[in-house]
Parts: structure tokens; sequence; C-alpha cells
């Protein structure tokens, strides 16, 4: 394995996020075992993501003015909405509870790993969101489905499948104007290589509007 | 560029795999001292991707070495170039064990941490990582590499999506990570080699 191959493969990142295959895994291993500058950039890397992690819940805020002003610019293209001015600041986001943060974009992040929040609330957001699950993968699982449905049991987005994360966290984009105020469901299903159902978790949380 | 292939190319190892084998079976506790010198930075990388406490790592990296030893001295890797592998399996399968042991439910909306909060250092060499991090997305030139920056390292989203959602070449979204991870090497580096506390990288988050 030589050091062209892996940069030109993105191969420390992906090895740090999980994102390279199990082969791809045990031969980079093999490899930085005895390799001081893979392994200095593996640490540092590392120590990026954790810092990432770290940031408080307003360090990507600005980006949701970003995401709001591109949304503003798209509307503009086929609604008056052109002539009105943007808001002077991004919408408020409000997310109460020890187990819920808007990290960004806006990102909500649910966790269960410290203590699951039955009834987690968002409060409603313009356009797209992102909802953030947040746990510890087990031994055996290699990927995951995930499906949201509302409390009446009707679906908001089928299964999709996730491959597993080294952060234990999964990412789902989903639209506001999808969702009426109410209870929904966030079901992770973690599955194992032969596709096999392993662990089922239900992330509650609740859509409202301000 | 490529590594040797032997224990030389490391920056400490004193011999090569063939003779440091060699003189672990021959019970040289010198040679033991070595081996734990050579591997202790890769075997927490390794043991940190599995298992998410920091004490956790240590405690495995411990049991690893201790097994390793013992299976060295027993003349068990019989081609010492395999001594890279030979370590990381013994990693793997040490920490795969652990969650083996400890889990059923790890995915449990209740599941309690087991491992306690971190150390003070622990939280101190942390509170300096996110620091740096910080300063290093205060200097990003724009918002979007922010956001590019979490999409990727924590929301776990594909470059592909994120490529197509802000419209950018896999050549611009590349550059954006090169940057961040060089810069933040730098910073690292610079605060280790000023005496500041390093934080423990074999810990990640949670």
């Amino acid at each position: 394995m030589d050091h062209g191959q892996i940069e030109a493969t993105n191969l420390i990142d992906r090895y740090l996020t999980n994102r390279a295959t199990p082969e791809e895994c045990a031969r980079f291993e093999e490899h930085f075992l005895d390799c001081p500058d893979c392994l200095s950039r593996l640490e540092s890397t590392r120590g990026l993501i954790d810092g990432l992690k770290q940031q408080p819940p307003d360090t990507f805020q600005r980006r949701t003015w970003v995401g709001f002003m591109g949304w503003i610019a798209a509307a503009a293209v086929t609604t008056f909405a052109i002539f009105r001015p943007p808001p002077a600041t991004p919408p408020p986001v409000t997310i109460p509870g020890p187990t819920l943060t808007a990290r960004a974009g806006p990102v909500f992040t649910l966790a269960t790993v410290r203590g699951a929040q039955a009834d987690a609330p968002i409060v409603t957001v313009s356009g797209e969101f992102t909802l953030a699950l947040d746990f510890e993968p087990a031994p055996g699982i290699k990927g995951f489905a995930v499906q949201v449905t509302s409390g009446t049991g009707e679906q908001l987005m089928s299964e999709v499948e996730h491959p597993l994360s080294a952060s234990g966290t999964i990412g789902i984009g989903l639209r506001s104007q999808d969702l009426k105020p109410g209870l929904y469901r966030a079901v992770v299903v973690g599955k194992s290589v032969d596709g096999r159902e392993l662990q089922r978790v239900i992330f509650p949380f609740r859509f409202q509007v301000p | 560029m490529q590594s040797s292939g032997t224990g030389q190319s490391f920056a400490s190892p004193r011999r090569s795999r063939q003779d440091l084998v060699s003189a672990i079976v021959s019970g040289d506790r010198s040679a033991e001292a070595e081996l734990v010198d050579w591997f202790a930075r890769g075997l927490a990388i390794i043991l940190s991707r599995i298992v998410k406490d920091h004490q956790t790592v240590e405690d495995l990296r411990q049991d690893s070495f201790r097994i390793a030893i013992e299976r060295l001295r027993s003349g068990a890797l019989r081609d010492p170039d395999a001594l890279p592998g030979f370590m990381a399996m013994i990693a793997r399968n040490v920490a795969i064990e652990h969650l083996r042991q400890r889990t059923p439910g790890a995915l449990s909306a209740t599941a309690p941490d087991p491992t306690g909060g971190p150390s003070q250092y622990h939280d101190l060499a942390r509170k300096q990582n996110a620091a740096i991090v910080r300063k290093i997305l205060n200097e990003l030139p724009q918002p979007r590499d922010r956001e590019l920056l979490y999409r990727f390292y924590i929301a776990d989203e594909e470059k592909e999506t994120i490529c197509e959602r802000f419209g950018l070449s896999a050549l611009h979204f590349n550059r954006v990570l090169h940057r961040a991870r060089e810069r933040f090497r730098e910073l690292f580096e610079k605060r280790r080699s000023g005496g500041g506390i390093v934080p423990p990288l074999d810990a990640p988050d949670r």
C-alpha cells in the first residue's frame, strides 16, 4: 500500500469514518502500524473530527443563514418572493431538552446513548433539515436501515440503507413541508452483513410550529 | 512513497521485525518494551475506532499487548514480517470481544455509559482540541466549508451527496478536507512542541 493510493482514495478519512471496506481497513492497519506518517495523519484527522464534535450548537448556525439564502434564491425564480428582502437573521430554531440540540443547517440530534427523551420537540424550520440519530453501534452490525413514520403509522420516509458509522451518527434529510405538527418516529434497524435484523431502536420526536 | 516493510522505517524501532520477534521468543524484556513502544499509537487508533471510551481503549490496549507478547513468546508468529498484521488482528479481536461481552443492548435507548466520565486531564485536553478546531473553523474562507466538514465528518453524509448539494467538484471537496486536516495538524504539532497538553487522540467523542 503506497501513499499515493492512500491519498487518492481518501483512505484516512474513509477509515476513520467507517466508509472503508473491511478488506481496506485490514490492509491499511497493517500499513499504518509501521508508518509514522500515516499514523500522524490518522491522529490529526481524528483530532479534527473530535474537535468538530465538541463545537457548541451555534458554531454551524451561520450555515443556516446560507441555506436559507439559497432557499430564498430558489424561490425567487418562480414566485414573487424575489421582491421580498431576506430577513436579517436566520429563522429561529428552538430546541429544548438535553438530548436534542441544533447543530447546524439546521441539524437536530436525537441521542439514545446517554438517556433518551421520549418526546423531543423540533420547532418548525424552513426548507430542509437534518435529523442526526446518535448512538453507539453494537457488535456484528454492519449497516442500518432507517424509516420515519408519523404517530398514526403513516410512512414519511421509506427504508433507507446507511453504512455503519464510526461516529455512531446517522444523518437523514427531511423537508419541513412534508411534516405536519405531531409525533413522529425514526426507526433504526441494525443489520448484519447478510441483511439480518440484529437490533431495532426507535427515536421518537415531535414536530411543532412555534 | 512506501513504507519499507520493516520496523526500521518507524521512528523508534531499534531492530528489524525478525530480530524483535526472535528476542521476544528468547525472553528479552527490552524487546517487549520495544514492541509496546512501536505499536502503542497504532493500536490506540485501531481500538478507538471500535470502542468509544478512552479509558476502555487504554485497558484494551494493555490486554492486546499482553496477549501479543504471550503468543509471540510461544512462537505463534511464524513469519515476523507479518508482525503488524498480527498486532492489528489481536487488537481488533480484543475490541470486538469486549463489545460482545458488554452489550447485547448497545443500541438500547436506556443503555448506561458503563465507563464513567472522562478524566480531568482528558477533559482539559479535549477542550484545547476543540479550541484548535474552533480556530480552524473561523479561518475557513467560506461558511459553506464549515458545513461541508460537518456533513462529511459528523452527519456521515456521502461525499457525492455533499458535492451535489453544494455544486462542488470532488477536487474542491478534497481540498477543503485536506486544508482543514493539515491546519489542524500544524496547530496540533505547534502546541505539542510548545509543551501544551496534547489531546489523547485515541479517544473519540462520547
